[in-house]
């Protein structure tokens, strides 16, 4: 037999794995008002890519294609997703400084800054820089797009930005500095660029 | 489809247990052989008919084997299905693992074969392959009854909670819950505590320490150093540990509310004294399995000392191989043999003078070594590896940075580990399990933990929105 409290949390965890199919089904028939958009999964903005789902054919099945296409649907569009995101980044944000997308891409910098961890990486000179051949390759495509530009009456400007990094290097945590600190300075990419 | 993906926790299971409760008890084993095969073929939409051609070979053999009297022919069924059975996984599992090495023995030779094809390893397959072999072999040696229909025997071998990982189950040990069992709502709050527990052990701990292993052992060898080495090592013993007991105790969970008791999988193993006792604990149903079925028929121990250790490293040699088709996995399985031989030689004799604390690191650290193995992707990455573990070196910084989470995951990880090591850890689990309000308790922990895991299980398979944090 059951204790009550043993039933209140039951019908928690019941009533929790329930409810996001059922919201979810809600939300895409049922068309509900802005105040529900942080269970429609309206909240976080951004560029997102639509996926569509693969035709229902025994093809796709047998190939795979349509379980990939509904296991996507479902893990990236039930009902409270955002919510679950936000809360969870939150609690990771206040209790460990971290920001977490799939991998930690982003990390939490000096003065709250955020940074990109791969412009951390080539900043602080933990990847390679560019390769002679790759420049190569580079330099003749950019001599080609700017020739056919040229051709059709258009003029090609080639914009080198400064990264985060390095408009703000002081704000990058110190681990990601220990080899530039360590003396093995070499050419930055931009450097290797420029003259050509 | 995995447990802890939104498909199966949001759709598949409560649909599944809403139908599960409300059709006649009749029809429990055919809704569960449906879903079971809807599982399956969701992630091995071709495999599951050759899967499904093979039960049914079974099938026909078993049914010779329980009603024919005379022994050749029950020997020649039974010998056919366990060829077939092997055959299959060798074809599906080993077919790349042998041709590639057969390839590299020519080029030794000067010769230069083109390749000729590629075998995709289906999913499942050594637990499916092993179960059937299983069911023959006990019917033969009368071990079991013959299933009671089709269905019933394809629901033994397709039964979802247990298919792609275990735990590898006997037919003479679910026969009986196959026929009856009783579905009632206390094994339904068991159940359902288990697969929460196992949800938080495989998202919260095994996933999140195991991202930082994976990162270790991706280092090149001149960023690899001593402190770094054993890191990756010590998150990849209690990731490997969590990720697989979770998914046991999700499958012993799953089944628990729909009526079956399954054996456990997992006792504790990094508390094992030994390598015997460690086998004793890890992976119950694979050993186990291998006891009966391989190390016995062998002739066990009832031979000559040379024998049963040949018999020993022999059944290690094709664990390691079942593991997976790489010479990285023999190897690993080759050590365990050996530690198990030196356990009889001599280590449990001289372990008798050792205090329990000093036995069960000795094991846990040899234990770890192994993981090294295991988990090295070639066997040069064997050799870095431990080089950078055993030799201290001034390493290239690296960009990896043991994070205050990965620490709490690691510190609570390893307390779960080596808390039955606590002095008067009996008593005090005596006491827990004698309060009234212990299921309570549970059920309210493992609310807390599914919050945290289905925002862990969002979060990482948010990928589509770019800086949408800011």
């Amino acid at each position: 037999m059951l204790k009550l409290s043993e039933k209140f949390f039951l019908a928690l965890i019941v009533v929790t794995l329930l409810l996001p199919a059922a919201l979810t089904v809600w939300v895409h028939c049922g068309n509900p008002s802005p105040q529900f958009n942080w269970i429609a999964n309206r909240t976080l903005s951004g560029v997102t890519i639509k996926k569509d789902l693969p035709p229902i054919t025994t093809t796709s099945w047998l190939n795979g294609q349509l379980q990939k296409g509904l296991n996507t649907l479902a893990t990236e569009d039930f009902a409270g997703r955002e919510l679950l995101i936000r809360a969870y980044n939150e609690i990771l944000y206040r209790l460990f400084d971290k920001s977490y997308m799939t991998s930690e891409k982003i990390i939490r910098g000096k003065h709250e800054n955020l940074f990109g961890v791969d412009y951390l990486a080539v900043y602080g000179q933990y990847l390679p820089p560019i390769s002679n051949e790759e420049d190569e390759t580079l330099a003749v495509m950019m001599k080609y797009l700017s020739e056919r530009l040229k051709q059709l009456g258009s003029c090609f400007v080639f914009v080198i930005t400064p990264s985060k990094a390095t408009l703000y290097p002081e704000d990058i945590p110190d681990r990601y500095l220990i080899k530039l600190k360590q003396g093995e300075q070499r050419p930055t990419n931009y450097q290797i660029l420029v003259p050509k | 489809m995995l447990f802890n993906s939104p498909l199966f926790l949001f759709l598949f299971f409560p649909c599944l247990y809403l139908l599960y409760r409300f059709v006649p008890n009749n029809c429990r084993n055919g809704l569960l052989l449906a879903a079971s095969f809807l599982f399956y073929s969701w992630v091995e939409p071709i495999f599951v008919f050759w899967a499904l051609g093979s039960a049914l070979l079974d099938w026909m053999l078993g049914e010779v084997i329980s009603r024919r009297a005379e022994p050749n022919i029950r020997k020649a069924a039974v010998t056919l299905g366990v060829i077939a059975n092997v055959a299959l996984l060798a074809y599906f599992k080993y077919a790349n693992f042998f041709r590639a090495n057969f390839i590299v023995a020519l080029q030794n030779f000067g010769v230069s074969p083109s390749p000729l094809w590629h075998v995709a390893l289906p999913v499942a397959i050594s637990f499916i392959v092993f179960e059937k072999i299983t069911y023959l072999v006990d019917l033969y040696r009368g071990d079991c009854r013959p299933a009671d229909n089709l269905l019933t025997y394809l629901l033994y071998v397709f039964y979802f909670p247990k298919l792609l990982a275990g735990p590898i189950i006997r037919y003479h040990d679910i026969d009986g819950q196959l026929r009856r069992r009783q579905v009632t709502w206390l094994d339904f709050r068991d159940g359902i505590i288990r697969f929460l527990f196992g949800l938080a052990k495989k998202v919260l701990l095994a996933d999140h320490i195991g991202h930082f292993s994976d990162e270790i052992f991706r280092l090149p060898a001149q960023q690899l150093d001593l402190g770094m080495a054993w890191i990756g090592v010590l998150c990849f013993t209690a990731q490997i540990y969590f990720d697989f007991s979770g998914y046991s105790d999700m499958a012993i969970g799953l089944s628990r509310t729909f009526g079956f008791h399954l054996k456990e999988n997992f006792r504790q193993p990094y508390t094992a004294i030994n390598f015997s006792d460690f086998w004793h604990r890890w992976h119950i149903s694979l050993s186990t399995w291998i006891r009966d079925y391989l190390y016995i028929p062998l002739g066990g121990n009832r031979h000559s000392i040379p024998r049963t250790y040949f018999n020993l490293c022999l059944c290690f040699f094709l664990s390691g191989l079942w593991h997976g088709a790489a010479w990285t996995y023999i190897i690993w399985g080759l050590y365990h043999g050996t530690m198990l031989i030196a356990d009889r030689v001599f280590w449990k004799e001289w372990q008798k003078h050792l205090p329990k604390g000093l036995n069960v690191a000795i094991t846990f650290f040899l234990v770890v070594i192994g993981w090294v193995v295991f988990r090295a992707e070639s066997l040069n990455q064997i050799g870095t590896y431990f080089g950078a573990m055993f030799i201290p070196k001034h390493a290239e910084p690296n960009l990896l940075w043991l994070s205050p989470d990965i620490v709490l995951a690691l510190v609570v990880a390893y307390f779960i580990i080596f808390l039955p090591l606590i002095p008067r850890f009996d008593k005090i689990l005596h006491w827990y399990e004698g309060l009234a309000l212990r299921r309570s308790i549970e059920l309210a922990t493992a609310y807390g933990l599914l919050l945290f895991a289905l925002g862990r299980v969002a979060a990482t398979s948010y990928q589509a929105f770019i800086y949408f944090r800011f």
